[in-house]
């Protein structure tokens, strides 16, 4: 169920029609549970089982930790809920990449034998499972079957296990109370506007909203629409209209010459900051009709004037996660120069590997973290900070990141280094980009700087708000064709 | 990522990324201003846009799926008093001019401009069920010749009962939820998206500009087939005419001549036809909208059948028209039309459309009916 499509329309307007309904009663939860559970079904109801089990465990582990003052018992319970939740991205995100890699390995080395799919590894691989519940079903007549879960990757599972193991290690630390209720902790686990593709939330900042009644105002409902157009925007008529080109580029990279490739990079660039960013604004816009307030995704992350400015602009929920759970943890930059970079490139592959399984993802990371460590210094010096131009250092950026992109968006490490490489060798033939997608780029390019500028204000003015609005529906109502496209993170 | 000094995440959201913050009386506005120029603008555009109706018009090949045109050309067509001809790309004239159509020569037999070529190509009758149902407000009060053919009961796949999904035509016209079509495949949200567009015009609108001027692929698609030019240019207020027959001429020969058939059709029996079922939604469809309706069965290709197969067709055909005689609706049953007079099943050629219009017209009932609007049902 796609934020940008009718079924959503309808879904909402009865799921929020019912909120406000009983969001005074003891319905309230229930409601939001079975709404978001719902949701998330529509894909599959078998990732049900998944969010269902993965929701419990940590549940579970914490009412544990909580019976116990034995600190090394919480540090076994904490390590519990850790390898379960990585242990489901493991199986169903990584293990064909984990296989294909070793095997890969192994036929280098002329070893002979190859490691078996992951799906048929007895007895966890997930045909097994697959395969004993659905025996189940027969045996007790029910015509109901279980889909081959071996070639599946059950949406937004890297989020929702990322936000449920967040809860447990809060707990360990010290920093959340425990959540005595499971169809709380449930409905903080799935919470359908940020269920799929986040902000990951923590439990500091969602559970005590649903801890007490929310209180719906009529501005929550206006700010909530505004946020909602905004990100259906982004997505509809801007992200799919970007796809239109860089899919055509990307999809044979070898037939296009040296302009094109980097307009079409540049246009993934924006394509995936739209598509992100609109869902992000979805989901809070969504959130904020109900009276939640979900954390900030993106801050104009192309403004920024240096990539760990950039990065705390992009997917901020994210990079805060990584920041809190892994480079603070491994010693963040309290170890000296060697080790800070170490923590910090050792932070991006991960972050690189969360996003995908494959080595594109890797390489991504690698360069984020390769780029991190040599603007550092620079970044720190008067020079860069006094002399350069603020325009100058943005486009560094934008520029570096950019590039970057490459490596996400190609279908391969092949097709990745032959667009890079084409970027300097192929000759300058005509791009073929369209002029309405120039200008519209344009658009957004000069109104971002506007509203980060001093004529802010005329941005802001009254007429201005209700005309882009009125814009951006009439565009949305008239002009897009074709179906819907599904959202870049949704893979991830 | 891993920032030493990271933003924190509290900024107020209207501090922060491209937002648009709009208050109650705003939004008010706002949602006014868009109404407003959602309900104008098909009706402006009706007004400004050129629909070049000539004689013996018909729904341009290429525009087949364009709802909005058809429903604005049979509103057209009433106004100026003609009967309408409906049904399948038999009644369109899939091989032939549009002069050489069915409706055209009986618009000469007539000597005049009687009868509107509302045929649609591709369509059937769970399609047809749905276009008279949504976008056919325009066949109303008027006289109808609806045009019933077999073929899409000739197979279990024809009649939409085979289980694996294929693509046939005009899929946003079928019933989207009710009843199951147990071929038809589509997600929840794509069928959500086609019953919200049958009840909003400018929906429907918005589809005609990008189908009659972008070709089908939407603003957003043809710039990138056509990357440095206007398109606001493209759209030139004149709608295409429907002259051209589906197919270039070297395949409007017979279809002894193409090597076809013979064909060995099973025939699903009409009270477990789903597209007969479909046909009878049409009729009272029609018959709801106050028509007088006059239906027109066959000519099929007979002679391209098996002998087993023809035997089951005439069975066929006797059945359907026992329907007719017993719900009292003015019916003609056509026999086949000579061998070399058909381009393929149940399409004539354009000789055997001036054949099969001669016989009609010999129909003393048809002829009245055509002439005066009634009496039909």
């Amino acid at each position: 169920m796609l934020f940008h499509t009718w079924i959503f329309a309808a879904f909402f307007a009865v799921v929020f029609a019912t909120y406000l309904a009983v969001k005074n009663t003891p319905l309230r939860l229930p409601l939001l549970l079975a709404a978001s559970y719902v949701f998330y079904g529509c894909w599959s109801p078998n990732y049900l089982v998944l969010i269902v089990y993965a929701t419990a465990v940590d549940y579970a582990l914490v009412l544990l930790m909580a019976r116990t003052r034995r600190r090394w018992l919480r540090r076994v319970l904490l390590l519990v809920s850790v390898s379960n939740n990585l242990a489901l991205l493991g199986q169903f995100k990584y293990a064909w990449f984990l296989v294909d890699s070793v095997n890969a390995v192994l036929g280098w080395f002329g070893a002979g034998w190859e490691v078996a799919p992951p799906g048929l590894v007895w007895p966890i691989g997930v045909e097994h499972v697959s395969g004993a519940v659905n025996a189940a079903f027969e045996w007790l007549g029910l015509r109901t079957r279980l889909a081959p879960m071996g070639l599946m990757l059950p949406v937004g599972i890297s989020f929702y296990t990322f936000q449920s193991m967040s809860y447990t290690i809060d707990y360990c630390r010290g920093q959340v109370e425990k959540e005595p209720s499971f169809l709380r902790f449930a409905t903080f686990v799935s919470l359908f506007p940020q269920l799929v593709a986040g902000p990951i939330e923590r439990a500091k900042n969602l559970l005590p909203q649903l801890r007490t009644p929310r209180q719906v105002r009529a501005i929550d409902v206006t700010d909530g629409m505004s946020m909602f157009v905004v990100g259906l925007f982004k997505k509809v008529a801007l992200a799919d209209y970007l796809a239109l080109y860089v899919d055509k580029v990307y999809a044979s990279p070898e037939g296009f010459g040296a302009p094109a490739l980097i307009l079409a990079t540049m246009a993934f660039s924006w394509q995936i900051y739209f598509d992100f960013s609109g869902y992000t604004d979805m989901a809070r816009g969504a959130a904020r009709m109900m009276g939640f307030r979900l954390m900030l995704n993106f801050n104009n992350p192309y403004l920024a004037t240096g990539l760990g400015d950039f990065w705390g602009r992009w997917h901020i929920s994210l990079s805060t996660w990584f920041r809190d759970y892994v480079y603070i943890p491994l010693g963040g930059n309290r170890k000296g120069p060697a080790r800070t970079y170490g923590h910090m490139l050792l932070t991006m592959l991960v972050s690189g590997l969360w996003h995908g399984a494959a080595w594109t993802f890797v390489i991504w990371g690698a360069l984020h973290a390769a780029g991190r460590a040599a603007t550092r210094e620079l970044e720190a010096t008067n020079f860069y900070r006094r002399r350069v131009p603020r325009i100058v250092k943005q486009a560094l950026v934008f520029a570096f990141v950019s590039f970057a992109w490459i490596f996400f968006r190609a279908r391969s490490l092949d097709d990745a280094l032959l667009v890079a490489g084409r970027i300097c060798t192929a000759s300058w033939t005509d791009p073929r980009f369209p002029l309405l997608m120039a200008g519209l780029l344009a658009s957004v390019w000069v109104y971002q700087f506007l509203h980060a500028s001093r004529v802010r204000r005329l941005v802001q003015l009254a007429p201005v708000r209700v005309a882009l609005v009125v814009l951006m529906l009439l565009y949305l109502a008239l002009l897009p064709g074709g179906r819907s496209q599904p959202f870049i993170y949704f893979q991830f | 990522m891993a920032p030493e000094k990271p933003r924190q995440p509290d900024i107020e959201p209207f501090d922060a990324a491209n937002s648009v913050r709009l208050g109650g009386k705003q939004w008010l506005v706002a949602l006014l201003i868009v109404a407003a120029v959602l309900i104008v603008l098909p009706i402006a555009w009706e007004r400004v846009e050129m629909l070049e109706a000539a004689d013996d018009y018909r729904i341009p090949y290429t525009l087949a799926d364009d709802y909005w045109l058809f429903a604005r050309f049979c509103r057209q067509a009433r106004d100026e008093g003609k009967a309408f001809l409906l049904g399948d790309s038999v009644a369109w004239g899939h091989y032939v001019p549009q002069d050489r159509t069915l409706s055209a020569e009986l618009n000469r037999l007539a000597g005049a401009q009687r009868l509107a070529n509302a045929g649609v190509d591709g369509i059937h009758p769970a399609a047809m069920a749905g276009l008279v149902e949504h976008y056919a407000d325009g066949i109303s009060d008027s006289a109808v010749v609806l045009h019933c053919n077999l073929l899409w009961m000739s197979s279990k796949r024809h009649d939409l009962q085979v289980t694996k999904e294929f693509a046939f035509n005009h899929p946003r016209l079928v019933p989207q939820f009710h009843p199951d079509i147990p071929c038809y495949k589509e997600p929840l949200a794509p069928r959500l998206r086609t019953v919200v567009h049958r009840y909003v015009p400018v929906f429907q609108w918005a589809e005609h500009v990008q189908i009659a001027h972008f070709g089908r692929r939407g603003v957003s698609g043809w710039t990138i087939d056509h990357p440095y030019e206007n398109p606001a240019r493209q759209v030139a207020l004149r709608i295409p005419s429907g002259h051209a027959p589906a197919v270039s001429p070297g395949e409007a020969v017979s279809w002894q001549r193409k090597r076809i058939g013979p064909m060995d059709a099973e025939w699903v029996a009409l009270d477990e036809s789903f597209q007969w079922s479909m046909f009878w939604r049409t009729v009272d469809a029609l018959l709801r909208k106050d028509n007088r309706l006059f239906i027109v069965l066959g000519p099929f290709n007979e002679h391209m059948l098996t002998d087993e197969s023809r035997l089951r067709y005439g069975e066929c055909k006797a059945a359907a028209a026992e329907w007719f005689r017993r719900r009292g609706i003015a019916h003609v049953v056509c026999p086949p039309l000579p061998s070399d007079l058909y381009a393929d099943a149940s399409h004539p050629l354009a000789a055997g459309y001036a054949e099969w219009a001669r016989r009609l017209w010999a129909n003393e009932q048809f002829r009245q009916f055509l002439r005066e609007g009634g009496p039909g049902s």
